[in-house]
This record gives structure tokens, C-alpha cells and sequence, in this order.
């Protein structure tokens, strides 16, 4: 018998080795370059920091620019790096229709291309979020919290960015999601914030004031839905009876208020930080000319105040992603809508 | 009175503004080829007159003929189209166009295309400019020109519309002796075309020397119209202000005293070359200089408004810091500015406000105005003054010239002064407020400020000072005591 | 017959007269309109949302509205409200204390004031553009102390009450309101300072001749307008309860559109505060209105620019006829 498992755990051992062999045999691009939309934004700090750590693991020279909102720039850094020589370009578009120019020049030039976030006609692939089933499950975490414990009827205050589509997706997906469990949830106010967390606070406490009776606060990102939680407390109305739903977790923020132990119940994370991680993987994958679809999707997962440290750990204002975790989580391999 | 040569009459004109009888039955004659002098302290209707001829009013009752056919006005275009033109104080120029733009501004001569024609505006320019010969090229850009050709490009543009009456309003306030002379003959040679001519003035000097006759307003009415060969300055004063005037420049005060400032080789970077004088407390010295002879520069050097680049000013021996507009202040020193809208008067405050300004601190608690306090004193200097105002809390930009001028008076009168500069104290005011304000210089005087008065009018320079000082290209060029001074001296060291 | 015509005339005149009629009455006439489509716009809960909600803007208002009069201007508010935001919650976080921590952040904002002024006195730049290069200067330097957030780690009760609390029934940032409005508006009107305000705005060399310093006063105005807006920044970081870099984004602009509406004038030497605090309320009104009567949000900035426009032009019209009855 202790024969047999010696030869398994050797096989075992040899296969494992072997894959990791012919993982790190595989071949490596040398040099990455990313133009980044707007590095100031805590989402593309997280995602950076996972970006970097991917890229270093395996070894790969990562370089970074940053377009901040400028069309024109993303696409001189981007001809800068194809003049240098990088291996892969990734980008995330300042503007879907401007960038289309990068992919023309790529693909020219031989050299693989990776969009991040929101699709370019002619790209070769997509590493991002499917924004409506991020809050689609957002919704659907929510009508649980909702139907175990504020008694089963929904009415929503929803914060939305009108002008960003993803934005639009997640609001939609959300209303989707909660109205699987709870069929009859209405959406009382669905308001445009701007994605700020000060306007957000400004326009809830309008609305509030307008119609008071909500036990839902859905926001397109974090910020909205904090703001619209401080209206609803300044609002005077019982926060025991309201149920917080946020999108993104892009910073720390939603992690201190899950902490604390009030209504911030469900966070629709989107993991910038493995959006970064994929995208180095992508990277490694075109330049070893394998085929990939054309949107690679990058996990989404609704966090609730007992689940989130599973996925990040937070030291005094350092959060560190649960690598193993996330990697884990099942993605979507193309999105419910777009 | 031959009907042939009228061109332009009036008959029973009324305006009334709410409380008030602006225009109270008018009636006024011009013949062609006439220069007619319209005179009256301010607020007699004049302006008013003016202003509905002008089209930018519109009468209550009366009417006006225009080379015999009634006339209705209904806008300032209306009026330039009949032949009308009012030259304003306030010029109505675009300082960015060219002379040729100026002068046919209503009226560019098009080519068949639509596109302005170039060669005939300026050609057609020319030929005006010539008629009244007026030297310019018509392509230069107006803000490139002196206040006194700007005046002569207004006149251009009168007769580019064939305007058979011109009115010029107060039209020498700005110019040199030698600007007025040459408007004069501008004057003449419309007055030669055969167009009208209507001269509003304060200076009755002018009235003698150009006009054929002179109508006197008072209080809304015509009260004489004379041709001017038949009458003479006391008559037509005596009209104007229905009280005889004796004098015109009052005297008490006894001269001087210990010297309070001493000023030592001046000098600014942009005109003053170098400046040296004394002025005694109680005496009057009157400072006269051409256009460009630096006697603003002066007095805002002395003031700390403008930046001085060497020399050094000493108040009752101590040094004075120069370029410091609050240290002077705090000296002693006051400054009327020439420029009263512009320097001189915050327009949105009230008439109280701005007597008050540089003494507001006087009536001031625990950093809080005493409103009773500095309104008591203000009335005070209101009745003093007799500054005509509807009230205190008036704001000054709707009283007329005359009395802003006063209330910027009262306001140095009401601070204890060491030195005032009066740059141009009676431009643009009338005899009767004249004569009031010479009084006050007086009264300064008597009350042992040192007083310097800039001025360019001969009479007032020859009248009010006990020493005068000429000033030319930046430098003092003469000094004249009260007795040995006569205008052709003067002028001679103006132009030294 | 006679008299009552006269009667209607004086009261007409009075009206004329009346410098805050036509923001009075789109006030009122807003009011009204929008109660008739919900009349949850008149409960006492709106009234004091609206009220509360704007006295960030009224607090900023008050300095704005004094710059204006001296002549000046300050487009660097909104980012030093964010940045106020930030440093007030960084520093209570780190002290435990709410009392440090607004100190921090009202020094910061007369730290911004005294060098706007200085910018403008000694180096003699205009202060449009001068406070926008402090605009950026905050903006990049709030991301550059903190890219992130500042959370509440400290859960202060004090910090909280500031924007949260109430004493009775008034909440705290309306009383705030009312107490600077009320001070300041002895300081326009009746004190010294206030005169030196109005004639260094209406003509600086007159003011000058008259022994005012005219710098001076300028960076002392320099110094309290960014003080209010600092203290507008710490009743919103205290209600957002999170110091957040991309706050205060657009709030220039809304304190100057209310404080212009209001009847100040961009060339100095004019304005009041009971012009700008209508001003301000007139154009939140707008906002919350748009929203209480559900319409789409979009049409805040339009209804915001057209009664903008309508008010001035009235009041245009207005003054025409106050300019024809004062000067005879």
C-alpha cells in the first residue's frame, strides 16, 4: 500500500512539476507597456498595484504612463512604447472612438494589444468586468439581506452615472438581480450623482425628502452609495432599516463601513486589482500567439460583511488582495448584456 | 429776421422729469451760418435742449421746425439722418477703427459686391478732413490721437452726414490754448459752409471771441438771446445767475506763512525731470503748464500714486516717504483729482460716503460708523457748500459735474489738511459754482493750508494765486509773483 | 380718482426702489410654483434641507461676496474644500481630536488666502487667474497628500454634530450660517472695513488718495473669504463623513453664480448679502425642486441658466427705471 502512494505522490509531484516547468518554460513577453486613462482614480491604483505584482512575479518589465484623460497623450505614449519596442501595448481607453487609431498602428506593427475596460472596434481582446452581472449579483445578495431581514418588500434609492454606460449596466443589473428574489421591488429613485460622493449626498437628501420610504440604497460605486447612506442618516430615518448595496470596492472605504457593523451589508466588488493580474496573463498568452476570446472576463463577486475578508485583508490603510481567493472565484465567459 | 436763413427753430419745448420742470416753454432760433452760444449754470435746460435735439429724448410738448417742416425725432440715428449732429463731451468714437472708419461709421460707401470700398472712404475722408483743414491721415487708428483731434474727427463725421446744424457740448474742457484755437477755426469754416452752430460753454471769454450771439437759459427758460457785439460779460452773468457777481475771485486771505512743504528735484521715469518748490502755509500757488507739461504727473508724484525714481519731499521739515499713497494720506496731504469720475469719486457711494472717506475713521466706534454723527457733519458741508442733492444717501454719480466737484471738495475740506493739490478745481462748472469754489480755495487758504492749484484757465491761474509756478517738458521753467505775473509771460514759460 | 392713481404710483416707485425685488420675487414665484406640483417642497423637512444644504454656499458666499465688492475673485474654493476635507479628517484620525483638526483646516484655509492675497498685491497678478493656478495647485496637491479617501477612523461625536447635529430643532450648519451671515453683515454695512470694501472696489485710486491701504485690506480679504469656504469644507467633510480628494468639484462656480445672481457685480464696488444669500437659495431651490417634482435631473443647469438670465435682465430693467425716478 505504501508503495502505491509513494508511486501517486511521485506521479503527482512530477506532473506538477512539469506543468510549472512548462508554465514557466512558456514564453515570456520582456517588456510591457500600459497607457493607463486616469491614474489618480483609486481603482486604477488598485489595479496597478495588482498589474505590478503579476508582472514581477513572473518576471516580466512592466512600464506605466498615464494619459489623465488626454486622448491625444494615450496616444503618444502609445506610439512611444511601440517605438521602443515593447512586446505587449496594453491600454485603457481614454475614448472608445480615439483609440481606435492605437489599434490600427498595434496591429501594423505586429504587436499584441490589450484593451482594458471598454471596448474598441477592431481589438483583439477585452480584459474587464461584465458591469451588469456585477450588479446583477449585487442584487441578488441584496433581495436575500432584504427578504431575511427587513421583511421581504424592496423599495429603492438608486444612484447612477447616466453619463458612463457601465454605470447604467450596473444599475440595471442590480434592479435585475434584487427583483429575482424579490419580484415586486420598486425602484422609487434612480438619480444621477455624478459618481461623487458630495453630490451624491446632496441629491439623496432631495429625494429623500421627496419620498422618505426606502429600505434600499443601491450606488454605481462606492461613493455614491456611502453619500447616499449619509443622506438617508441625516435624512433622521432608521438606519437599522435600510440595506446598503455598493459597487466596485476600489478603495477602502467600503471595507470601514462593512466593519462597522451598520446597513453597508453587500459590496458588488470588481477586483481591480485582479483586472491587473489578468491583464499580465493576457499579455503572456498573446504574445505566445494563443487564441483568446475577444472579452476576457475578470471576476466579480457580491462581498457581505462575512465573506469580504476572504478576498482582502486591510492593515491600518493598506489593503492586500487574497490572491488565491480571487483567482478562484468563477468568471462569466461573455456578458448577459452589454 | 429773415425766415429764408432759419434753420433750425424751436417753439415752446417742454420736458418735464418726474418732480422736476426740466424745459419750460423754449423758444430758440438759428439761422445758418450762425454761431450761437448757449449758456446757463447747470440744470438751467441746456442739456436737456441738447439732449432732445439730439434725439436721445423725447419732448413733452412744443415743436421743432427744421428748415421750416416740423421735425419728430425718435431716436439718435433719426436725428443724424435729418441733418443734426451733437459733438458730446463723452466722445462717441470707436478708439480701435481708423479715422475713415470714424467719420463714415453709419455710412461705409459699399461696392456693388457689399464689400466696404476702401479707396472712397478713405478718399472721401480726405476731401472732409481737407474742408475743415484738418491735417490727419485718415488711415490712422483713433486711439493714436490726441483728445483734441478725437473732438475733430466727431466734427469730420457731422459733415460726412451733411449735417446742416452742428452742437458742440462744452467742447474745450480738454484742450490746450492752442487746440482751442484751432477748433475755433474748424468752427469758422463750418460756420462759412453755411451749417449752424450751437456752442455750449462755461467759458465766456470763448462766447466773445467766436459766437455771433448768446442765449442765456436760467431754471429752464430762456431768459435772453443778444447778439454778442451788444452786450457784455456782466450782462450775460447777471442773466445767467439773476444776481450780479462782483467778483469773481474773492481774496481774504493774508499769504504766507511758515514754508509746510518742500519738494526737491522730483522726478519720475515717465515725465517729471526733476521738480523743486516750496509752498508756505496759507498761500494759494497756482501751477500752469500746457497739455503734456507734467502737472498731473506731479501732483500724483507728490501724492504717492505714481512711482518716483529720485528726489525727496519734506511736510513741516520731516522727510515724507515717497510712492506711498497712505503715508501721505496720513501726512496730511489731499489730492482733487482732474479726472473726478475716474480718481476722485466712488460713483456707487452716496454723497455722504464719499465726503466722508478720509475721515470716516473720525466717526468710527469700536470699528463701527456712527451713522448720526457722519451725517450731521456731512449736512454740514452740504449747506456750506450748497451742494444740490435730493439727499445724503444720494448716490454721486446722478448729481451733475458742478456738485460732484463740490463733494469732493467737502471732503478735503472736511479733513484737517496740511498741503491740498487742486488739479483742475472749476473744469467743467459752471460761473456760479465757479465763482463758489474760488471762494472755498480762499477759504483754505485763510485757514492756513498750504494750497496748490493746477490749473489751465489764465483767468482762474491769474485770479486765485499768490505765486504762480509754470511748468514745461517736466521742469518748473517760471515763477511769478502775484504782481509781475501776466498771461504772456506765463505762456511764454509754458512754451520754454 | 387722482389719489388712488398717485397711491399706485408711489408704491410702484417703492417697489422699483426696492433693490432685492426682482430676486424676491423669482424666490416666491419658484416657491409657489413648485408647491403646486408637490407640496412636500413647502414641509418644514424641505425648508430646512434646502437651508442646510446651502449654507456651505451662503458661509463661502459671505467671503466671495466681500471679495467682489474690493474687486477680486477666488476660483480656488472647491479645491480647498476638498482639500480641507482631507486634512480635517487626516488630522483627527491622527490626534484624536475635533478641535485640532478644524483648526488644521481653517489655517489651511487662511494659509490659501494670505497667499492668493500676496499674489495679488506683490506680485501683481489678477486674481482670476492667479486663484486659478491655486485651483490646480490644490487639486493636484489633495491627490498628492492622499490619493484615496480619508475614512473616519476616529468616530468623534463632535466631528459628527457639526454637520449632523441639531440644537432644538435647527440643525447646526443653518445656525453656523446664520451667525457668520449675521456678523458679516454688520462688518459689510456698518463697519469701517466695510466702507474701505465698497470704495476699493469702486475706485481703487480714489480710496488710495483717501489713506486707504488698499493691499492690505485686499490680502485681509484674501484671508477670510478662504477662511468661510474652509469652514464651508469642514461642515462637508463632517456631513460626508469621509475626507474625499474629488470633493467640491463645481462649487466655485455655484457660490459665484448665486452671489452674481444675487446683484454683485464683477467689476467691484457693489454688492449686498441679502442679494447673495437669495441668490445661492434661489438656484438650490432650482435642484432640489427639479428633483421633488421628479423631472430628469439634466434639466437642473438649464432651468439654473435661464433664471439666471431672466433675473438679470429684469433687473436691468429695473434699474433703468430706479436710474429714471433718482435723477430727477
Amino acid at each position: 500500500m505504501k508503495k502505491c502512494l509513494t508511486i501517486l505522490l511521485v506521479v503527482l509531484l512530477l506532473v506538477v512539476f512539469t506543468t510549472t516547468l512548462a508554465f514557466a518554460q512558456a514564453k515570456k513577453p520582456k517588456r510591457v507597456g500600459w497607457v493607463g486613462n486616469y491614474m489618480m482614480h483609486e481603482w486604477y491604483q488598485s489595479l496597478q498595484k495588482g498589474m505590478k505584482a503579476r508582472a514581477a512575479e513572473l518576471g516580466i518589465e512592466l512600464e506605466v504612463a498615464d494619459a489623465n484623460l488626454d486622448m491625444a497623450k494615450q496616444v503618444a505614449f502609445a506610439e512611444d512604447f511601440m517605438a521602443k519596442g515593447v512586446d505587449v501595448l496594453i491600454i485603457s481607453p481614454v475614448q472608445q472612438e480615439g483609440a481606435e487609431g492605437i489599434v490600427k498602428r498595434a496591429k501594423a506593427e505586429g504587436i499584441p494589444l490589450i484593451i482594458e475596460a471598454s471596448a474598441v472596434k477592431g481589438m483583439t481582446t477585452l480584459v474587464a468586468i461584465c458591469d451588469y452581472d456585477c450588479g446583477y449579483k449585487g442584487g441578488v445578495a441584496t433581495g436575500k439581506y432584504v427578504k431575511a431581514k427587513l421583511g421581504g418588500k424592496a423599495r429603492i434609492l438608486a444612484v447612477d452615472l447616466p453619463a458612463l454606460r457601465p454605470c447604467i449596466l450596473r444599475v440595471d443589473g442590480f434592479y435585475d438581480g434584487i427583483r429575482t428574489i424579490i419580484p415586486d421591488a420598486v425602484m422609487v429613485h434612480r438619480i444621477d450623482g455624478q459618481g461623487l460622493k458630495d453630490k451624491a449626498l446632496q441629491v439623496a437628501t432631495d429625494a429623500l425628502t421627496k419620498d422618505p420610504n426606502v429600505n434600499v440604497l443601491y450606488g454605481c460605486n462606492d461613493d455614491s452609495a456611502l453619500g447616499a447612506l449619509q443622506a438617508y442618516k441625516a435624512a433622521g430615518l432608521d438606519t437599522k432599516k435600510v440595506a446598503v448595496c455598493g459597487t466596485g470596492g476600489e478603495g477602502n472605504a467600503f471595507i470601514v463601513a462593512m466593519k462597522e457593523g451598520g446597513p453597508y451589508v453587500v459590496e458588488a466588488a470588481m477586483f481591480p486589482e485582479a483586472v491587473g493580474y489578468e491583464c499580465i496573463n493576457m499579455a503572456v498568452k498573446l504574445f505566445n500567439k494563443e487564441k483568446v476570446p475577444e472579452h476576457w472576463v475578470t471576476p466579480t463577486l457580491a462581498l457581505t460583511p462575512s465573506t469580504w475578508n476572504k478576498y482582502y485583508s486591510l492593515a491600518g490603510e493598506v489593503r492586500t488582495i487574497n490572491w488565491k481567493a480571487v483567482n478562484a472565484i468563477k468568471r462569466e465567459s461573455k456578458c448577459s448584456k452589454y | 429776421m429773415n425766415d429764408k436763413d432759419v434753420i433750425l427753430e424751436v417753439r415752446k419745448i417742454s420736458k418735464e422729469f418726474p418732480g422736476v420742470k426740466a424745459l419750460n416753454g423754449v423758444d430758440l432760433t438759428l439761422r445758418r451760418g450762425e454761431i450761437q452760444a448757449l449758456v446757463g449754470e447747470n440744470g438751467a435746460g441746456k442739456s436737456t435742449l441738447i439732449k432732445i435735439l439730439a434725439g436721445v429724448y423725447r419732448k413733452d410738448a412744443g415743436e421743432i421746425l427744421f428748415e421750416g417742416t416740423p421735425l419728430e425725432l425718435h431716436s439718435a440715428h433719426d436725428s443724424l439722418q435729418r441733418g443734426i449732429k451733437v459733438v458730446f463731451q463723452e466722445l462717441t468714437l470707436v478708439p480701435q477703427l481708423s479715422v475713415a472708419e470714424n467719420v463714415f461709421l453709419e455710412s461705409f460707401p459699399l461696392k456693388r459686391s457689399g464689400a466696404i470700398d476702401w479707396r472712397t472712404l478713405n478718399r472721401r475722408t480726405q476731401e472732409i478732413l481737407a474742408s475743415i483743414s484738418l491735417d490727419l491721415n485718415p488711415t490712422r487708428k483713433v486711439s493714436s490721437l490726441t483728445i483734441s483731434q478725437q473732438q475733430m474727427v466727431e466734427i469730420a463725421r457731422a459733415l460726412s452726414h451733411e449735417a446742416k446744424v452742428v452742437i458742440m457740448d462744452e467742447p474745450t474742457s480738454a484742450l490746450t490754448p492752442n487746440e482751442i484755437r484751432s477748433l475755433f477755426e474748424v468752427i469758422r469754416r463750418l460756420k462759412s459752409l453755411g451749417i449752424g452752430i450751437l456752442h455750449v460753454t462755461h467759458k465766456l471769454e470763448e462766447v466773445f471771441e467766436l459766437c455771433d450771439r448768446v442765449t442765456v437759459f436760467r431754471d429752464g427758460q430762456l431768459v435772453s438771446s443778444r447778439p454778442v457785439p451788444e452786450t457784455n460779460t456782466n450782462a450775460v452773468v447777471t442773466d445767467m445767475v439773476g444776481r450780479s457777481i462782483t467778483t469773481l475771485f474773492p481774496r481774504t486771505h493774508s499769504g504766507r506763512g511758515q514754508p509746510v512743504l518742500r519738494v526737491r528735484g522730483l522726478a519720475t521715469d515717465k515725465k517729471l525731470k526733476g521738480v523743486s518748490f516750496e509752498v508756505h502755509a496759507g498761500e494759494v500757488v497756482g501751477i500752469f503748464g500746457l497739455l503734456g507739461a507734467g502737472r498731473t504727473e506731479l501732483a500724483k508724484a507728490i501724492f504717492g500714486l505714481d512711482p518716483v525714481i529720485g528726489g525727496e519731499l519734506e511736510l513741516r521739515g520731516r522727510r515724507l516717504r515717497l510712492g506711498s499713497t497712505s503715508h501721505s494720506a496720513h501726512a496730511g496731504l489731499g489730492l482733487l483729482t482732474e479726472d473726478r469720475k475716474g480718481e476722485g469719486l466712488v460713483l456707487q457711494m452716496s454723497v455722504a460716503q464719499n465726503m466722508t472717506l478720509p475721515s470716516v475713521r473720525e466717526f468710527a466706534r469700536f470699528g463701527l460708523i456712527r451713522s448720526k454723527a457722519e451725517n450731521a457733519r456731512s449736512q454740514e458741508y452740504v449747506q456750506r457748500l450748497a451742494i444740490k442733492t435730493p439727499s445724503l444717501r444720494h448716490k454721486v454719480e446722478y448729481l451733475s459735474g458742478g456738485n460732484q466737484q463740490k463733494v469732493l471738495l467737502a471732503r478735503w475740506l472736511m479733513k484737517k489738511l496740511e498741503v491740498i493739490i487742486l488739479d483742475e478745481p472749476t473744469r467743467g462748472i459752471d460761473v456760479g459754482a465757479k465763482a463758489e469754489i474760488h471762494k472755498l480755495i480762499d477759504e483754505l487758504a485763510m485757514a492756513g493750508l498750504a494750497v496748490i492749484v493746477l490749473t489751465s484757465e489764465m483767468p482762474e491761474l491769474l485770479g486765485v494765486s499768490d505765486r504762480i509756478l509754470v511748468m514745461s517738458g517736466g521742469r518748473i521753467t517760471g515763477e511769478f509773483g502775484r504782481e509781475e505775473a501776466t498771461q504772456e509771460k506765463v505762456l511764454a514759460a509754458a512754451i520754454a | 380718482m387722482a389719489n388712488t392713481a398717485t397711491r399706485g404710483q408711489t408704491i410702484t416707485r417703492a417697489l422699483i426702489l426696492f433693490n432685492e425685488l426682482i430676486l424676491v420675487l423669482v424666490l416666491v414665484l419658484l416657491s409657489i410654483l413648485i408647491s403646486i406640483g408637490n407640496p412636500k417642497f413647502i414641509s418644514f423637512a424641505n425648508v430646512l434641507n434646502i437651508l442646510r444644504d446651502s449654507s456651505m454656499a451662503v458661509i463661502a458666499g459671505i467671503g466671495m461676496t466681500m471679495l467682489l465688492i474690493s474687486g477680486e475673485v477666488d476660483l480656488s474654493i472647491g479645491s480647498l474644500v476638498a482639500f480641507v476635507g482631507v486634512v480635517t479628517m487626516d488630522v483627527i484620525n491622527k490626534t484624536q481630536s475635533t478641535a485640532l483638526g478644524v483648526l488644521a483646516g481653517l489655517a489651511l484655509g487662511s494659509l490659501t488666502g494670505l497667499v492668493n492675497g500676496l499674489v495679488r498685491t506683490k506680485l501683481k497678478v489678477n486674481s482670476l487667474i492667479g486663484t486659478i493656478a491655486m485651483m490646480m495647485i490644490l487639486r493636484g496637491g489633495v491627490y498628492i497628500y492622499r490619493i484615496a479617501a480619508v475614512q473616519n477612523y476616529h468616530l468623534k461625536r463632535a466631528f459628527f454634530e457639526i454637520g449632523n447635529g441639531y440644537v432644538g430643532f435647527l440643525p447646526i450648519p443653518i445656525l453656523l450660517m446664520a451667525i457668520l451671515y449675521l456678523v458679516f453683515l454688520v462688518v459689510i454695512n456698518k463697519s469701517l472695513a466695510g466702507r474701505y470694501l465698497y470704495a476699493t472696489g469702486g475706485n481703487p485710486t480714489a480710496a488710495r488718495i483717501s489713506g486707504i491701504n488698499v493691499d492690505r485690506l485686499k490680502i485681509l480679504t484674501f484671508i477670510v473669504s478662504s477662511t468661510l469656504a474652509a469652514m464651508a469644507g469642514v461642515i462637508l467633510v463632517s456631513r460626508m463623513n469621509s475626507g474625499q480628494p474629488n470633493s467640491g468639484q463645481g462649487f466655485e462656480l455655484e457660490v459665484i453664480s448665486g452671489v452674481i445672481l444675487g446683484g454683485t457685480s464683477l467689476s467691484g464696488g457693489e454688492g449686498t448679502l441679502i442679494g447673495t444669500l437669495i441668490g445661492i437659495i434661489i438656484l438650490r431651490i432650482i435642484n432640489n425642486g427639479i428633483i421633488i417634482l421628479g423631472w430628469n435631473q439634466d434639466l437642473q443647469i438649464v432651468v439654473s441658466g435661464l433664471v439666471l438670465i431672466v433675473a438679470v435682465y429684469l433687473d436691468n430693467r429695473r434699474k433703468i427705471a430706479r436710474a429714471k425716478i433718482i435723477t430727477t
